[in-house]
């Protein structure tokens, strides 16, 4: 049985959501609670998968799986571009299949939290809700599997176009925001496909490794790196590509921003770590030595995360609107994770690779809570949360817990990443980078106290409400993941990212 | 040596702050389970500082943090080497746990007294961050690594915040931001050179007499092992508020005296010297520290600060104002004594933990009980206050002069070691700021208890409208005048420390063999 599943896991995590996706509207389009469950179980079924495949993985090396047993490898030499091969490679390695975990498991946590937010903010569209937010983890776990880089293109559309209309479920501000992220999102979408075009043109391969190795040859394009490169970037919400981001996470649904927030800009980081290492570089990840690519594109990319994680910790220390703040702070902590990439070292790729984790859990948790709080009838801005600690003991101590990650501080989650990618910055004389990183630091602490100090104080004992368990419980598990994110820190690096395949 | 007793240290007030929230409806049994886990920390705490003398230290590693790398093989990478949670108890370590240790056990008692006494709210509240500064304290104390280290005065930094801002008003919540924004860039400094550090060095370990060797000193450069000392420096520094970090410790006065006195004798800022003296003692050693030069420069910050803090206590009226500026002054002693990097400026330095400890609990317990008790706040309205509370103001008496340096109370046998020391490293100017400051000690702290037993009090309150402010007369109105001695739970705290503060200065090995950790680690430090 879990030889079969881990066989069959690079399909299994597509097919899933998408059986849930397409189960709900016929059985469950007007019953609520039957597609919270559908959307659920499906959702935490394809996160198990995603974990047996990963440990499969880290013990007998990568899965390869050919769809419909079509060969997407050539038999005559790469080079050789009159060969067409129409067969498409999905393929779970160490990184894939850590990211497909940590993206299954937030996502099915999410969904598992979103009943009661759902039924506050989208009273009827319960069954469309989780339909389409399946449909969305069909995209992103499809990106995370492919290796052809036009499969990713058609999976990275099919989450686009689910993600807009989640969005814009909640009408009104929520529609104007679904819009204009459509119209970035789909900017950033064509000048990915052009990149994808201009490779396949001058290749005729779309498969990863069989592209990587063409371009190794020969002379890699400028035009059509830069292309996939930005379109990407406008993908990950990297400063300044980022202006579609804020409205999107904040005037949507809060389940909405829940679920796309913690992942859906990580399997675009996915994308781009995938296009720059194994497609660019030598897909090597651990020697620390060319393995980014062309050399100009690591700098651009450090310096343009050190510029999101500033630009965005500033604003998010002057917005009053809770989720508007949380969206900033997504901006910058993104920042650190592209600028974990640039550095081009092993152990800043450990950092912002863990980033990836840290802040998927940090921010779903600070999601969560600020779905509690409207739950519990409370307003939106930061000036309403005062006195939430009366009302949400539990809640509060995750926003807590969630918010010091946030800032660094250990042993928690964010501690760990931001020791990395410190470290990496240090090892390639990169001091500048090094005090951005801390400047982000400081940033974060006074955003996460501004809510801390009016959450916190000025409470009653007497007016604590009910905390509901379907929606105290996934934040309450989030919340340990954030701690174990630190304590186990060091299995994730070593296991995921160094041991050596036997 | 392996041994779990160094956990267990720490587990004691992790278990009562736990206790406080699950007992939070019953107060007499929550503040039961403070002192009994307190007790049995200081018990714990103690037998560990006298292990520390016998034998190899007792160490225990807990948890792996950062995982050893070194096979990977990038070109010129060094220190990849692992790390992780990791306490051990040697004596300079177990000396200020068994401190720790025993101040809190003083200061669970002597809270009860004052936030009764006071009637302050959220007393759970207040009891569980004390008890998680405590933890942090202790694992300051027994950490065997920087890593280590770091956590827990991250973990002292954020547990303080919600006892400065204790009373939520918006005084409290400016100190608060003022502390914070000080406390959370030195932590960030601290994490720089913690990183640099073990990217130079390849290891986070305190080790006796440095981890920097002789050619990690040569590849390094000296303009790298000085920006490294300073971003420590500054780390730590705003806990051991040298100036010019030092001004958030004033501010921070806000907070219910007990937290006063937990942040100034025991906690935040012992945090922050002991920091300095592990980065001089056990970073970078003190041959190091002399031949860069780094030391001398932070000697001379030091002495500016004890000059300048005594300076500016003298001009407070405010007695919590002047306790904290005395603070200041104090802490730079054991600076200057670690800076200087001679043997015996260093046990000065070290030995100076303690018994600044003492005494300085001492005076702010005697600040608390004279708010609490008599409601007074100022030094000028202490007049003829030791007629009523006299065992209040002796302490006070014999903690001033035992901070000034008077034989035979504790603060002589610190300063007696710190001004060999500077004669020892060769700096004997320093030998002029440490006398200049402990006549400057005796001008500023003194006079307070002399006023209180020689100064008539002033006539009763008809007077008072027209010389004190209104609000004072109608306070005074409210509460009545102190009749005699404070409750036994504040007195008796104060007493002890007194007492002890003179029975350390008379016989520095008793019990617990403070002087003899304090030159075990001197020692230590200076073999290698």
């Amino acid at each position: 049985m879990i030889a079969w599943v881990s066989h069959h896991a690079p399909v299994l995590v597509v097919l899933l959501p998408l059986a849930a996706a397409l189960v709900i509207p016929i059985v469950a389009l007007r019953r609520p609670s039957v597609a919270h469950l559908i959307a659920t179980v499906f959702a935490l079924a394809t996160a198990a998968v995603s974990v047996i495949a990963l440990i499969t993985v880290v013990r007998d090396g990568p899965i390869h799986y050919f769809v419909g047993g079509w060969t997407a490898v050539p038999t005559g030499p790469p080079s050789d571009l009159t060969e067409v091969v129409f067969g498409i490679e999905l393929v779970i390695d160490r990184v894939s299949g850590f990211f497909a975990s940590v993206v299954a498991t937030m996502a099915a946590s999410t969904l598992a939290w979103s009943r009661l937010p759902v039924g506050h903010e989208l009273p009827g569209r319960e069954g469309a809700f989780y339909s389409v937010a399946c449909l969305v983890l069909v995209g992103l776990m499809g990106m995370l599997v492919t290796a052809d880089i036009f499969n990713f293109y058609v999976f990275l559309e099919v989450s686009s176009l689910s993600g807009y209309a989640l969005v814009a479920a909640k009408g009104g501000r929520a529609a104007a925001a679904a819009f204009r992220y459509l119209i970035l999102g789909t900017v950033g979408a064509s000048l990915y496909l052009l990149g994808v075009g201009y490779l396949y043109v001058s290749t005729g391969v779309l498969n990863m490794g069989l592209l990587s190795e063409v371009l190794h040859q020969g002379s890699m394009s400028p035009v059509a790196i830069a292309f996939i490169v930005i379109g990407l970037a406008v993908k990950i919400g990297l400063f300044p590509f980022h202006s579609w981001l804020p409205d999107a996470y904040a005037d949507s649904a809060v389940a909405s921003g829940g679920f796309l927030a913690p992942i859906m800009t990580k399997v675009m980081v996915y994308g781009l770590l995938r296009f720059l290492y194994t497609i660019l570089g030598d897909g090597d990840f651990t020697d620390g030595d060319g393995a980014l690519g062309p050399a100009a594109l690591g700098p651009i990319l450090t310096w343009a995360g050190a510029i999101a994680v500033i630009a965005g910790s500033v604003v998010a220390c002057i917005r009053n609107d809770f989720r508007r703040l949380l969206a900033w702070s997504s901006i910058a902590q993104l920042g650190y994770i592209v600028l974990g990439i640039g550095l081009d070292h092993p152990l800043a790729l450990a950092g912002a690779i863990l980033h990836v984790m840290n802040h998927a859990l940090m921010k779903g948790a600070l999601f969560y809570v600020a779905g509690a709080q409207l739950v519990a009838g409370g307003g939106r801005s930061i000036d309403d949360l005062r006195g939430l600690g009366g009302r949400l003991p539990a809640t509060t101590t995750c926003l807590v817990i969630a918010g010091m990650s946030m800032i660094g501080v250990p042993p928690l989650g964010g501690f760990f990443s931001k020791w990395y990618l410190l470290r990496g910055a240090l090892e390639q004389g990169r001091y500048g980078i090094a005090v951005v990183l801390l400047v982000g630091s400081v940033l974060a602490a006074i955003y996460v106290f501004r809510i801390i100090e009016r959450a916190c104080f000025g409470c009653r004992d007497d007016e604590a409400t009910d905390e509901p368990p379907s929606m105290l419980l996934p934040l309450g598990l989030v919340t340990l993941g954030v701690i174990a994110g630190g304590l186990l820190s060091k299995t994730v690096v070593e296991v995921v990212l160094w041991r050596p395949v036997p | 040596m392996t041994s779990v007793v160094p956990a267990l240290v720490l587990a004691c007030p992790l278990l009562a702050a736990i206790w406080v929230v699950y007992a939070n409806a019953r107060p007499n049994l929550r503040e039961g389970g403070s002192i009994t886990c307190a007790v049995v920390m200081a018990g714990i705490a103690f037998s560990l500082a006298v292990r520390a003398l016998e034998g190899p230290a007792l160490e225990v590693v807990l948890f792996p943090l950062i995982p050893d790398l070194s096979h990977v093989t990038t070109a010129g990478a060094t220190g990849y080497a692992g790390t992780s949670l990791h306490l051990r108890a040697d004596p300079a370590g177990a000396l200020f746990a068994a401190l720790a240790a025993g101040l809190w056990a003083l200061t669970a008692v002597y809270s009860i007294g004052y936030m009764r006494g006071h009637g302050e709210k959220k007393q759970a509240r207040f009891y569980f961050w004390f008890a998680m500064c405590v933890f942090a304290a202790a694992g300051i104390a027994l950490s065997a690594n920087l890593v280590t280290f770091f956590i827990f005065f991250e973990i002292l930094t954020f547990s303080t915040y919600p006892l400065v801002v204790h009373k939520e008003s918006e005084e409290a919540f400016a100190g608060g931001r003022k502390y914070l924004a000080y406390t959370v860039t030195g932590g960030v400094c601290f994490l720089l050179a913690l990183v640099w550090t073990h990217a130079v060095a390849g290891t986070t370990e305190f080790r006796p007499g440095g981890v920097f060797d002789a050619d990690v000193v040569a590849s390094a450069g000296a303009p790298t092992l000085w920006a490294i000392f300073g971003l420590f420096i500054i780390g730590v520094g705003v806990k051991s508020a040298v100036m010019p970090l030092h001004s958030w410790l004033p501010t921070a006065m806000v907070a219910p005296t007990p937290v006063s006195a937990l942040l100034h004798a025991v906690a935040v800022v012992k945090a922050g010297v002991f920091g300095v003296i592990r980065i001089v003692g056990w970073v970078y050693g003190p041959t190091l520290t002399t031949e860069l030069g780094v030391g001398t420069a932070l000697a001379w910050a030091a002495a500016a600060t004890i000059l300048l803090a005594s300076l500016i206590a003298l001009t407070k009226d405010n007695l919590k104002a002047r306790l904290a500026y005395s603070t200041v002054s104090q802490l730079s002693y054991i600076v200057l004594g670690a800076a200087l990097a001679s043997k015996a400026a260093f046990t000065g330095s070290v030995i100076h933990i303690v018994n600044h400890g003492f005494m300085k609990i001492t005076l702010f317990y005697a600040a608390g009980t004279l708010l609490v008790h008599a409601h007074k706040t100022k030094v000028s309205e202490l007049d003829g206050i030791g007629r009523k509370m006299p065992i209040t103001m002796l302490a006070f008496l014999v903690a001033a002069l035992g901070l000034a340096g008077f034989p035979p109370i504790a603060g002589f046998t610190s300063k007696w070691n710190l001004m060999q020391g500077a004669v020892e490293a060769g700096q004997p100017l320093f030998l002029g700021v440490l006398i200049l400051s402990a006549i400057l000690n005796v001008a500023y702290l003194v006079p307070i208890p002399l006023r209180a037993f020689l100064i008539a009090p002033p006539a009763p309150s008809e007077d008072d409208g027209h010389g004190e402010g209104h609000g004072d007369g109608h306070e005074n109105a409210h509460h009545g005048e102190p009749e005699g001695e404070a409750p036994f739970a504040l007195v008796f705290p104060l007493t002890v420390t007194a007492i002890v503060s003179l029975v350390i200065g008379i016989w520095p090995d008793l019990g617990v063999g403070f002087l003899s950790l304090a030159e075990a680690a001197r020692d230590e430090v200076f073999t290698r």
